[in-house]
């Protein structure tokens, strides 16, 4: 049986996380940049790699990303680097991933909420 | 599939799904981009032309998924596009009203102060002159003709802008077609006005007596009657008949562009 190619719901927003620190480091393009989350991620984040254009397409239009057309290796691409209002995004997205992460972290190794320790 | 194959399919989806052409071309030209790389990859491992190239295909992922979500995307840039049922469905009526006010406000204003001036043209001596009714049809035919054609041409472009589909016209011109339908004015009695009644009495309204009133559906207690105060006069059935007929020349020529642009790009091809 053929493993499903789709990412778990609870990863919404997660993609606009992982392109903006990606980006953050190096403008690049969309092969490229495709290529960067295979690697960083150990191919664990697995997705059609044409969604990426719509996602850049999205940051680009917010102002997060900021879109070039360029020469590279002899052929014309769209180059994205990330705005300085990107940059204050991606700290707030990492803000609040942080604190889900740990959440979620603590729930999972048998935090219990205060309320029920009070009764 | 190759990849001028995957770019053409991928720009004629957009446009045909109402995304403009620029922005079509370029995304299409990312995705292509993309398949090249994709294929100079698989190449270099050996893979032959058209199974690197059917392999980039799959990588890149479902064609019409990614047509639904570059939509997606671009319908969320605009107001319209991330909440259409409240601006085709509430919308043109606001913006109606808005624009009779817009009208109606400037004209009392002018009134006022003309009034101030002492100079007052509206004397009532029971006599409506020839220059009183055609004043009072162009302010008539501009608030129950020009204005909601004017409102559907404005939500007609929001739509083409944030690449809503025709539909959303549609029910923008119903919308307005049945209220702005529904409305009765005129002057009782002149240019084929309709005969109107005084609701307590019963009795024909007096010659000369200008007429405007607004129904409320609920109130109606039969198709048939509903279908009488609809297409009780010309001028009513003219009323609704305005807003339907932009709307259907605007789809028309949305299409008709549409289909023009695919026959040039067949041609090219």
């Amino acid at each position: 049986m053929s493993q499903k190619r789709t990412n778990p719901d609870y990863l919404n927003g997660v993609p606009e996380l992982v392109v903006l620190e990606l980006l953050s480091r190096r403008p690049m393009y969309g092969y490229e940049l495709v290529q960067a989350i295979r690697e960083a991620s150990g191919e664990a984040l697995a997705f059609g790699e044409g969604c990426i254009y719509p996602l850049l397409h999205k940051l680009a239009e917010r102002g997060d990303l900021s879109p070039r057309r360029i020469d590279v290796g002899g052929r014309s691409r769209v180059v994205y680097r990330v705005t300085s209002k990107g940059h204050r995004q991606k700290a707030h997205s990492q803000d609040q991933w942080s604190q889900v992460v740990s959440a979620v972290s603590h729930i999972l190794h048998g935090g219990k909420h205060e309320h029920a320790r009070i009764a | 599939m190759n990849t001028q194959e995957l770019h053409d399919g991928f720009q004629t989806e957009l446009i045909r799904r109402g995304l403009p052409a620029d922005y079509a071309s370029g995304a299409a030209e990312e995705l292509a981009d993309h398949h090249r790389d994709v294929v100079e990859e698989l190449r270099a491992t050996g893979l032959d032309e058209v199974a690197a190239a059917t392999e980039a295909a799959q990588r890149l992922g479902d064609r019409r998924s990614l047509v639904k979500k570059s939509v997606r995307e671009f319908q969320r840039r605009h107001w319209c596009g991330r909440w259409p049922l409240l601006t085709f469905l509430f919308g043109p009526l606001v913006l109606l009203i808005a624009t009779w006010a817009a009208t109606f406000l400037p004209l009392v204003l002018v009134g006022g102060i003309l009034n101030a001036m002492g100079i007052d043209d509206s004397s009532n001596d029971g006599v409506v002159s020839t220059a009183e009714y055609i004043g009072m049809w162009c302010f008539t035919g501009w608030c129950v003709f020009v204005m909601p054609a004017v409102v559907l041409l404005f939500l007609s472009l929001r739509a083409s802008r944030a690449g809503l589909n025709w539909g959303w016209i549609a029910l923008a011109a119903v919308v307005l077609a049945v209220n702005v339908g529904s409305m009765k004015c005129g002057y009782v009695g002149k240019l084929s006005g309709p005969e109107y009644t005084n609701l307590e009495t019963g009795e024909p309204l007096a010659h000369d007596s200008f007429v405007m009133s607004i129904p409320l559906l609920i109130f109606f207690s039969s198709f048939r009657s509903t279908a009488n105060w609809f297409a009780s006069n010309p001028q009513q059935v003219c009323q609704l008949l305005v807003p339907l007929v932009v709307a259907g020349l605007v789809i028309w020529r949305s299409r008709h562009m549409m289909h023009r642009w695919e026959r040039g790009l067949s041609s090219v091809c």
